[in-house]
């Protein structure tokens, strides 16, 4: 399993490094996601440091649908899957490959937002410590779900609208855990009602941790599941 | 001298098997509407029997509710909603998920896979998404008066809405075209992605502690914080609505059982059809090149 999916990640990291689709489209649109809320909050920074932990996220979350889907559209020439299957490829590995990839994605893409988030809204990296390891497992999570959400709507022909329905309101639970972290890592305001006192007992790393594993076991158990269908 | 080509018409198996016939015979629609089999009949009149029981027990809560029950000491007359909502609450988020979990868990285990599975997951759910729907309706009337407003961005709303939109996705998964067992496979699957949501749901109020209230009756405490008339009518309210939840569950996983059938024989009759049609044609059929080619004082 985990040979197919090492097999299965370079192959797909290699694709995406000589198509640069990640580079070429999908980091812009991340990009251009931060600009356009700046638009909708207005000129202020203030509304921006206040906020941008949460745009970052929302951002990742929307990027990371586009790159799921882009991953799993490298095998939808007609025939890649049965030769996938014919050539004896583990079903699980191959979701853990993808995964592996969007993650990887995802992480270069939280590199570019965070440059971002620091230079267009001016925010103060105060736990770098803290963004870069909430950044990696909320990255895991949010790659495991939307690699076994796009491969649940590979080839059913209304993927593009059906996997945005089913891995944005999933992938909320990271959104929320993730903002929270960056808000203390960013040294923005804590928005938490109940205060300091939650945030020192780290719930939303639990959540966080717990979502990635959660996805990841489900994914793999489901793997063989998918391929049949697909 | 020709020879012509064999058109011995070629049939369904099961129209020649006595044994198939027989179980065709008993499943067609003539004979569900006739005199149907014992289990069915005894099927039917537990699910009657259930659904006067729970329209009884709701009209009970009803009256117990609106009549019998005192307003509340801060509330008023708005406490009487406590007698719908955390009871439609209480079957969308555990009951219908549950029931929707399990049964995709049961059909995606190939020992335990069987359609009546994936009919009762989809039953589930869809009855489901209703409950859900009641429960943001509810509490979105409680809330106007009581809150000020028709929303608020409380933790329990908020994850009850998303779940919400999971349970459309569900539905929208199931009303993909293509094979019965993908179609099948694809929702089971995408029921467990979105069960995850309702840990959170339900830890909501307990993480984030905003305006949505704890539990009543089954907090960490195990005191409950309603008493007398009330309780019980909270306790028979949670009653009625799962009693009536089962009820619209078994006549939902009846109807999507006939539909499936229908399609079924929809198809056989369809294919039984092409294969006449294939028969005909083959009978006005010129006969085979080889076979003119066979036969030249014919042709002569």
């Amino acid at each position: 399993m985990w040979a197919d999916a090492w097999l299965v990640a370079w192959r797909d990291l290699r694709i995406e490094l000589r198509s640069r689709v990640l580079v070429a489209q999908v980091v812009p649109i991340a990009a251009l996601t931060l600009l356009l809320f700046a638009f909708a909050l207005g000129p202020g920074r203030r509304p921006l440091q206040w906020g941008a932990p949460g745009l970052f996220w929302v951002a990742i979350a929307l990027a990371a649908v586009l790159a799921a889907a882009r991953v799993q559209s490298v095998d939808a020439a007609p025939g890649a899957r049965d030769a996938l299957r014919a050539a004896g490829l583990d079903a699980s590995g191959e979701f853990l490959g993808r995964t592996a990839v969007v993650a990887a994605e995802l992480v270069v893409l939280e590199a570019v937002l965070l440059v971002g988030l620091v230079v267009l809204y001016g925010s103060r990296i105060s736990d770098l410590g803290a963004l870069v390891v909430s950044g990696l497992i909320g990255a895991i999570g949010v790659a495991a779900a939307t690699a076994l959400l796009s491969a649940l709507c590979a080839g059913i022909g209304t993927e593009s609208t059906l996997l945005p329905l089913l891995a944005l309101p999933v992938l909320a639970p990271v959104v929320i855990a993730g903002t929270r972290t960056w808000q203390v890592g960013l040294g923005g305001k804590d928005l938490s009602v109940s205060g300091g006192a939650l945030l020192s007992s780290d719930p939303w790393g639990a959540l966080l941790v717990g979502f990635a594993a959660a996805y990841l076991g489900l994914g793999t158990l489901v793997a063989e599941q998918l391929a049949e269908v697909r | 001298m020709s020879v012509a080509r064999t058109t011995t018409p070629r049939t369904a198996p099961w129209a020649t098997d006595p044994g198939v016939a027989r179980k065709r015979a008993a499943r067609s629609p003539a004979s569900q509407q006739g005199r149907p089999h014992e289990p069915i009949r005894g099927m039917r009149r537990a699910r009657a029997a259930l659904g006067l029981v729970a329209a009884g027990l709701i009209g009970l809560t009803a009256w117990l509710g609106l009549e019998v029950t005192p307003p509340d000491a801060v509330q008023g007359n708005l406490v009487r909603l406590l007698y719908v909502h955390p009871a439609v609450a209480w079957v969308a988020l555990y009951v219908a998920f549950g029931i929707a979990v399990g049964a995709s868990l049961l059909w995606l285990w190939p020992r335990t896979r069987h359609e009546r599975f994936d009919r009762a997951a989809h039953a589930a759910m869809e009855v489901g998404t209703v409950y859900t729907a009641l429960t943001l309706v509810t509490g979105s009337l409680w809330g106007r008066p009581t809150w000020g407003v028709w929303w608020v961005w409380d933790a329990r709303l908020t994850s009850t809405a998303l779940l919400f939109v999971m349970q459309l996705g569900y539905l929208a998964v199931r009303r993909v075209p293509g094979d019965a067992d993908a179609v099948a496979r694809r929702s089971a699957i995408a029921a467990l992605a979105a069960a995850l949501d309702v840990p959170i749901v339900h830890f909501s109020v307990d993480w984030w502690r905003t305006l949505h209230q704890g539990a009543t009756v089954l907090n960490a405490d195990l005191s409950p914080k309603v008493h007398g008339s009330m309780a019980w009518t909270l306790l028979l309210s949670f009653v009625a609505f799962t009693a009536l939840f089962f009820w619209m569950l078994s006549m939902r996983v009846e109807q999507l059982g006939l539909e499936a059938r229908e399609a079924r024989d929809e198809l056989a009759r369809r294919l039984e059809e092409r294969r006449r049609e294939g028969a005909i044609v083959a009978d006005s059929e010129p006969p085979l090149v080889g076979a003119r080619l066979g036969a030249p004082d014919e042709e002569d």
